[in-house]
């Protein structure tokens, strides 16, 4: 079930009705039961997969937890000995530190390997690995199957297809060649099919993450965990929830709050909104210009991923609106995943207004750890004395933002297309940091106003603009189409395309185009008032009756009317839910 | 506090509900073309348990069979649930629907096999067909099958939901929904004939003949699936079954082999009237029956529905209701019937412009819209421009050469004339006249006239914006009927050049023929006629020495192309044609002036040609060379074995002789200029009237 | 020991002005760039490492508290 479903909105209030009957201290139990009918539309065999990573991560949390307690304990004890046994202790803590670490990244792996081995079932389902099958219990078959497709891997790499599909099929040693495109569609098929993996596994491994720094305990009940993972409003398309900090709000329970729930409701039909009428129609656009891009020319394309920005902002800050907004009603509130961020007046900021979750698990469990590291901390020592104070500093930033920005283009997708986004936007951030005081001395001596609403202006559009350009990598499937269409829209503008009535044939027609921009003309204005601190359902909420209804009954229909669904539509899946 | 605000919750759930069912409403298309909307609505208003007889299938059904006719004739209660494109599952859901409420008294059902061969084109016609169905089991099951999820399902079921996209393509129509009945009984009634549509080119000619030995094509699987429910379902209710084929020009015999196969398997009967016997017994002419190829007109569909009603009325238990208790209102609708429907056929039937006028002013709720294009009074006589006084058309009596015109005449009296005159005193740009005004159910209406005098002629009637009028030179006239939102007839008198249209064309084609014009001497339309039957009657000549004849031999092939002129034979001999001929064969060739051919011996080459049915030329040839004979764009050869053993019949560049041992003979109609027959005959190895070959592809 | 730190997080980021408020990481006067840039200053400076679990807002939020960490830290 997605929320686009018909079923989703009577499921949702059937979830509620059942949340404020039951008894307050059961009331989480009531969501969890919720949440697994709701993961169980998707296959009884994921749900085994994430009851058994859950499981994984509640035994390790608890182990790592018992651990730190241990140590502490012993530590206590040491203390009251002889001083001589203080560096005794300390290297004893030392191992035990280590031990945990150990225990740490062995509970990663075992996570990522299992979600790994569960893509390969599926394809050996399929019948695609047959010498994989047959040499399950045989090793020596299969690597000797291995070994035969060596002289494969240079072709597959070389053939243009994603570096990490080429190694998949070697290790998995098939050898027929005919096979290979099939097998490419369902590696990338069974890559997404496992639900809402990206979101969760991060949020546990952030779980684990924060009991070892002892931020937190561990959750002792394994169905607290559960409840926390398989949460249906936050299971599809995040936020990467915090377990500190999401897991007690969402086993203490609620009470009705009318004006919560209202609130809430108001929320989700904003975000059905948002992606209906907005984000459906511009993918038929997108699809069409960037899918068919033989037939388009550079003014076209610049549209499309103009209007691809737009369509993506919409798809997944919508999406986020529902869920906040179907978490609000309950009382649990969920971090927020956007502020604004076309607002931003720097890329830096934009990235912590844009997935904001992301970027915080990123920040916390990535960046910083690599940023206290000792090893780090020398060579920048080194490189300071050696070169200067400049050079140290940067070096403590650059390389742990590479090292973040190329698994964040790998989270996002898994294709050379993606890697580049993720060097784009990691060279775009590291170059605004270490030549930081060479603009601002500029700006000084351009006699800008870097307060003034101008240059404010400026800022703000730079970052669109930057944000436009990353479309261009990730929109078309390979890198290929995205450099052919990046280059049109220098070689072949053709400006007239776009007036002279073209692009109303480019998947959507003039009313529905129409409706779409005034449908994004009004987001961006509430999104324009938001920034200015105006708080939209709080300012309807004090209007009269008549103008309140009015307003629920027109973006109701406003949705149910101009909304991209229905036959006649394709099912268009969420943008982010393939991760 | 607390309880008014958890009452507003009700409240605005309530409203949001009611305005949701609304616009669904709304929303909801309502198809008035082939009869869709009066199908369904007047299906509805009809009492329960009175329908003997129901006709389901495709529009080449709903342009086909008029159940007010059948109770004219016959006094059977029939209706016509026939739509456009109705695929077989929808026959299906419909038939269950008319079981429903009629089970006591329905016996007959009459599916047409068009559906049975293939899908529709676009599985939205299975909605199309049953969306204005009331709410049943039968539909909730086909609506549960049809969808592909849930979520398809859940949309289907709400009319909101499947059609809110329609907010862009909202019309008139839409907002206000026609209550009234046609008392059509599900039928569409249409006075065009094919022979006017003008891209009939080449129209093709009924398949007549059936060929047994051609592969029978193969059947659209899910479309069986629907029909052996059908079947099923009437062989557990006892309902007679039957399989009709109405005429149409895409029909053929594989798939006349298909169906009849299936009939045979599930034992029910199948009529077929594409082929002989049945078409013999419609008398039916494509050109002037059909509308445009496929579906019948009213001329053709009388016949259709007499041959059923005849049927109907001894081979089913179909009773004649006439003056039955509780059948009533059936008489009631015939008199609304002929008024309404009737009207259009009458008013098609006139010839006098006058006539027309005066016939459509006496329909109820009518508007008779009229404007001028190019030139429209030079032909008028006095008589008429007289009766168009007394009907209150003086402007049109006395309108100038080349002016323009236009009028609106309502329920019998006349509201506006406009002339030149206005269009002058309103200057317009280019003096051509426009008026836009109501009608008295609001539709919206603009007429538009420009005679040739006063710029580029031009003339335009549209009601909410549909263009109705023709457009051709002369009055262009269209009656509406405005309570039901329907056009009765759209014409034009082209009464520039003449005063009375032309007669209609049985009686113009008849007269032609009393009167022995020739071909070139007919009118374009007459002349296709008469072209077209000539084909068809060739054809039928052809099947029926085929078919029919009880010996095949060469003298009763060549006997009808003899006994008529305007045929040409070629004769051609190839390798040995001589060995098998008996001396009753040769006299009977010298009989018929083959002189030379009744001499042939063995291996001889031979060329022989008659024309208009006497010999005018023969060659006999003994020689080691193959002998020719050229005329204008035909050339002619023959070689026997030893004569380099060749048979060619060349004709315009193409090829027609079989080639084969013995007499090959091509017959060549010199009015149609085209091949109507090429056989051969095996005279070495068999007797002249045992070894034949046809070709099959020769026209 | 709070002047020295002030002097030596002027001389390393000049633009930023850390007395204006109590709560820099809050108002987002201190990005996560930023406070990279402090940590390594910090610890090359005094000698110290900042273990992760030091490394959230209370910490940062003044130089006042950075000042008081530090001093923690060098034991």
């Amino acid at each position: 079930m997605i929320f686009t479903d018909y079923l989703f909105f009577p499921f949702v209030l059937l979830a509620l009705l059942f949340y404020f009957i039951l008894p307050l201290r059961a009331r989480w139990i009531g969501l969890l039961v919720f949440s697994l009918v709701f993961f169980c539309t998707w296959g009884l065999d994921y749900c085994l997969v994430v009851l058994l990573i859950t499981f994984i991560a509640w035994l390790a949390g608890i182990v790592i937890d018992s651990r730190n307690h241990t140590r502490t304990k012993r530590k206590n004890g040491e203390a009251s000995e002889t001083k001589s046994s203080l560096e005794a202790g300390e290297s004893e803590s030392r191992r035990k530190k280590q031990n945990r670490i150990i225990l740490l990244v062995s509970a990663v792996v075992i996570i990522l390997v299992l979600v790994y081995v569960r893509t390969q079932q599926n394809l050996i389902a399929a019948g695609f690995f047959e010498p994989v099958v047959r040499t399950v219990s045989g090793w020596n078959a299969a690597i000797r199957g291995w070994l035969g497709t060596i002289p494969y891997l240079g072709e597959l790499v070389s053939g243009g297809k994603g570096w990490n599909t080429a190694l998949f099929q070697w290790i998995f040693g098939f050898k027929n060649a005919t096979d290979k495109t099939a097998v490419v569609q369902s590696v990338v098929y069974t890559w997404i099919v496992p639900v809402g993996i990206s979101y969760y596994v991060l949020s546990l491994i952030g779980y684990l993450a924060d009991i070892y720094w002892k931020k937190q305990c561990a959750e002792r009940n394994y169905f607290k965990l559960l409840l926390f993972v398989l949460y249906f409003p936050k299971i599809l398309e995040g936020p990467i929830s915090k377990h500190r900090i999401v897991g007690p709000r969402l086993v203490e329970g609620h009470r009705f709050d009318y004006t919560r729930v209202c609130f809430g409701l108001q929320r989700v039909v904003w975000g059905f909104f948002k992606k209906l009428v907005i984000a459906d129609h511009l993918s038929f656009l997108v699809n069409e210009v960037f899918g068919n891009y033989q037939a388009h020319v550079g003014s076209e394309f610049l549209l499309a991923a103009v209007l691809g920005t737009v369509q993506l902002y919409c798809d997944f800050s919508g999406c986020m609106d529902i869920a906040l907004g179907v978490s609000e009603c309950f009382g649990i509130q969920l971090e927020e995943n956007f502020r604004q961020p076309f607002a931003s007046c720097s890329v830096a900021e934009f990235w912590r207004r844009w997935h904001i979750t992301l970027g915080v698990w990123f920040k916390d469990y990535v960046f910083m750890p690599l940023v206290i590291s000792p090893r780090l901390m020398r060579i920048s020592g080194f490189l300071r004395e050696r070169i200067g104070k400049r050079a140290g500093k940067n070096f403590m930033t650059v390389i742990p933002l590479a090292v973040v920005w190329l698994l964040t283009g790998l989270w996002h997708g898994t294709g050379k297309n993606y890697l580049l986004w993720g060097i784009y936007w990691g060279a775009l951030i590291s170059l605004s940091t270490v030549f930081d005081p060479e603009i601002r001395k500029l700006t000084k001596w351009l006699k800008i106003d870097t307060d003034s609403e101008g240059f404010r202006f400026f800022r703000k559009s730079r970052t669109f603009c930057l944000f436009v350009i990353g479309r261009f990598i990730t929109i078309p499937g390979s890198l290929a189409v995205s450099w052919y269409t990046a280059q049109s829209v220098f070689t072949d503008f053709t400006p007239l395309r776009l007036v002279d009535g073209s692009i109303f044939t480019l998947g959507i027609d003039w009313p529905r185009f129409i409706v779409t921009l005034l449908a994004a003309a009004l987001v961006g204005f509430v999104g324009s008032k938001r920034e200015k601190g105006v708080h939209i359902r709080e300012w309807i909420a004090a209007r009269p009756l008549l103008i309140r209804w009015a307003i629920y009954y027109a973006i109701i229909f406003a949705v149910l009317i101009f909304g991209a669904y229905g036959p006649g539509y394709d099912a268009s899946s969420f943008v982010y839910m393939r991760y | 506090m607390k309880i008014r605000k958890l009452l507003r919750v009700p409240v605005f759930v309530i409203l949001l509900v009611l305005f949701l069912i609304l616009s669904g409403r709304l929303l909801r298309p309502v198809w008035y073309d082939w009869n869709n909307y009066h199908t369904t609505h007047d299906f509805y208003l009809e009492p329960d348990n009175r329908i003997e007889a129901v006709f389901l299938g495709s529009s080449v059904v709903v342009n086909g069979i008029s159940p007010m006719q059948l109770y004219e004739e016959y006094g059977l209660c029939a209706y016509n649930l026939a739509t456009e494109q109705q695929p077989v599952s929808a026959s299906w859901v419909w038939l269950q629907e008319v079981y429903r409420l009629h089970q006591d008294t329905l016996k007959t059902v009459v599916i047409d096999a068009s559906m049975l061969t293939h899908e529709p084109e676009s599985s939205a016609f299975f909605l199309k067909a049953i969306d204005r169905m009331r709410n049943s089991t039968a539909k909730q099951e086909a609506l549960h099958e049809y969808a592909k999820d849930e979520n398809d399902w859940i949309s289907l079921l709400f009319p909101l939901f499947h059609y809110h996209d329609r907010w862009k393509e909202l019309e008139p129509t839409d907002w206000k929904q026609d209550e009234s009945i046609n008392s059509t009984r599900g039928y569409n009634l249409v006075t065009e004939r094919w022979i006017d549509c003008e891209t009939a080119e080449d129209p093709a000619l009924p398949q007549y003949g059936y060929d047994p030995d051609c592969d029978a094509t193969e059947l659209a699987v899910s479309s069986l699936e629907y029909f052996d429910r059908i079947v099923s379902f009437c062989h557990e209710h006892q309902l007679q079954l039957v399989l009709s084929k109405a005429p149409t020009a895409n029909w053929s015999s594989s798939a006349h082999k298909a169906i009849q196969e299936l009939a045979g398997k599930h034992q029910i009967q199948f009529f077929d009237f594409n082929f002989t016997p049945y078409i013999d017994q419609l008398d039916f002419r494509f050109l002037l029956d059909l509308t445009d190829g496929h579906h019948m007109n009213c001329y053709g569909a009388k016949k259709y529905t007499h041959w059923w009603g005849e049927w109907l009325s001894g081979n089913s238990e179909c009773e004649n209701k006439k003056g039955k208790s509780g059948y009533e209102y059936l008489e009631t609708q015939l008199t609304a019937y002929r008024k309404q429907s009737m009207a259009a056929v009458e008013l098609a039937d006139c010839r006098d412009v006058t006539e027309y006028i005066r016939y459509a002013k006496s329909i109820e709720n009518s508007a008779v819209l009229m404007a001028v294009c190019d030139e429209g009074t030079d032909a008028l006589t006095e008589e008429q421009k007289k009766k168009m006084e007394e009907d209150g058309l003086g402007k049109l009596a006395r309108l100038n050469y080349r002016d323009s015109y236009v009028a609106y005449i309502q329920d019998g009296e006349v509201v506006f004339e406009m002339d030149q005159r206005d269009a002058d005193s309103a200057e317009n740009a280019d003096a051509s006249l426009s008026v836009d005004f109501l009608l008295p159910r609001k539709q919206r209406v603009n007429m538009q006239s420009c005679g040739t005098g006063h710029g580029d002629a031009f003339s335009s009637i549209t009601v909410d914006g549909v263009e109705y009028c023709l457009n051709q030179r002369g009055i262009n006239i269209v009656v509406y009927d405005y309570l039901n939102g329907a056009v009765v007839n759209s014409t034009c008198f082209d009464t520039c050049v003449s005063p009375y249209r032309e007669a209609d064309y049985e009686t113009r084609y008849a007269h032609a023929l009393k009167n022995g014009t020739p071909a070139d001497a007919m009118d374009e339309k007459l002349r296709e006629l008469y072209l077209y039957n000539r084909r068809y009657d060739n054809w039928k000549q052809v099947y029926q020495w085929r078919t029919e004849s009880s010996s095949m031999s060469f003298f009763s092939w060549l006997e009808p192309w003899i006994s008529s002129k305007g045929y040409t034979v070629f004769i051609s001999v190839m390798d040995e044609a001589s060995d098998s001929l008996t001396e009753d064969n040769r006299d009977g060739m010298l009989g018929l002036g083959l002189a030379a051919l009744s001499g042939i011996e063995y291996r001889d080459s031979y060329i022989g040609i008659i024309n208009d049915g006497s010999v005018s030329y023969e060659e006999l040839d003994h020689g080691y060379e193959p002998i020719e004979w050229s005329g204008v764009d035909c050339l002619v050869k023959s070689g026997g074995m030893d004569s380099g053993n060749v048979s060619s019949v060349m004709i315009c560049g193409n090829e027609y002789s079989i080639s084969m041992r013995g007499l090959n003979c091509v017959v060549y109609d010199k009015e149609l200029k085209e091949v109507v027959d090429t056989v051969a005959f095996d005279t070495f190895a068999a007797p002249i009237d045992m070894e034949y070959k046809m070709r099959d592809d020769f026209i | 020991m709070k002047e020295k730190v002030l002097a030596l997080l002027k001389d390393e980021f000049p633009e930023i002005d850390f007395e204006s408020s109590c709560a820099l990481v809050d108002d987002g006067i201190l990005d996560s760039l930023s406070i990279t840039g402090i940590i390594a200053v910090l610890s090359m400076e005094f000698g110290i490492i900042i273990p992760y679990e030091e490394i959230v807002e209370d910490n940062f939020n003044s130089v006042d508290a950075l000042a008081d960490m530090v001093e923690r830290l060098r034991g």
